[in-house]
């Protein structure tokens, strides 16, 4: 009986970091907590999508150039899964849709910022999976305030 | 409108030094929104306690970057 509900909850942790790296937000809706992912959906979608408004998607998310930053931002998932096919479409003797050096270190900083946000995001879904844990975590005073 | 939307993704925009400091208050924001959103209990608590460590983490920046000024201007 206890290693059924033991594998039960493992296997709602896998779905529900799965679901967290493919979509961010995703997970906090499986887990019951539908408020909390949809704000994090947005805030990831739009923060990597600025991104790429400001850098243009053809470079940037390049994994050849600028490997670590395409490892934080293939942490996004799908966004930068569908960010990566639609830049590949180009022609490589194109030089259409190239960015200046300056915007794209401020697009690869938003892309890549969303992907790292989005690891926290993996961990909070993981852990609400015991929500338990996740109320005493939240009740918990943070730094610089008051205990209740 | 749809060609409008796919366009400003294939199409690079062209930023200044200015643009690119300003910048930083979304990307503090965004930050800012996703930690308070993990970390609060309720979620009628987020819009304020957001904001609040935006400002925080923006004002920590340029207190960070005047310093490091004026040290380059001391060293100088």
């Amino acid at each position: 009986m206890t290693v059924r509900r033991n594998e039960a909850s493992l296997a709602r942790i896998a779905i529900a970091g799965f679901l967290s790296w493919i979509v961010p937000g995703l997970g906090h809706v499986y887990v019951g907590e539908r408020k909390r992912g949809i704000v994090l959906l947005v805030v990831v979608a739009l923060t990597f999508w600025f991104g790429v408004a400001i850098g243009g998607v053809r470079s940037t998310v390049e994994p050849k150039q600028r490997r670590a930053w395409f490892m934080a931002q293939v942490c996004a998932g799908s966004h930068a899964l569908v960010a990566l096919a639609w830049g590949s479409s180009w022609p490589e003797d194109s030089a259409e849709g190239i960015a200046g050096y300056k915007e794209l270190d401020v697009a690869v900083i938003f892309t890549g910022v969303a992907g790292l946000l989005n690891i926290l995001i993996i961990l909070d879904a993981l852990a609400s999976c015991d929500p338990d844990y996740v109320r005493a975590e939240r009740k918990r005073p943070q730094r610089g305030e008051e205990p209740s | 409108m749809i060609g409008m939307m796919i366009g400003s993704f294939t199409t690079p925009v062209t930023l200044e030094g200015w643009q690119r400091l300003l910048l930083l208050v979304p990307l503090c924001l965004a930050i800012s929104i996703v930690y308070k959103t993990i970390r609060c209990e309720r979620l009628a608590d987020v819009p304020v306690a957001s904001a609040l460590l935006c400002v925080t983490i923006v004002c920590g920046m340029c207190g960070v970057g005047v310093g490091v000024w004026l040290l380059y201007l001391i060293l100088a």
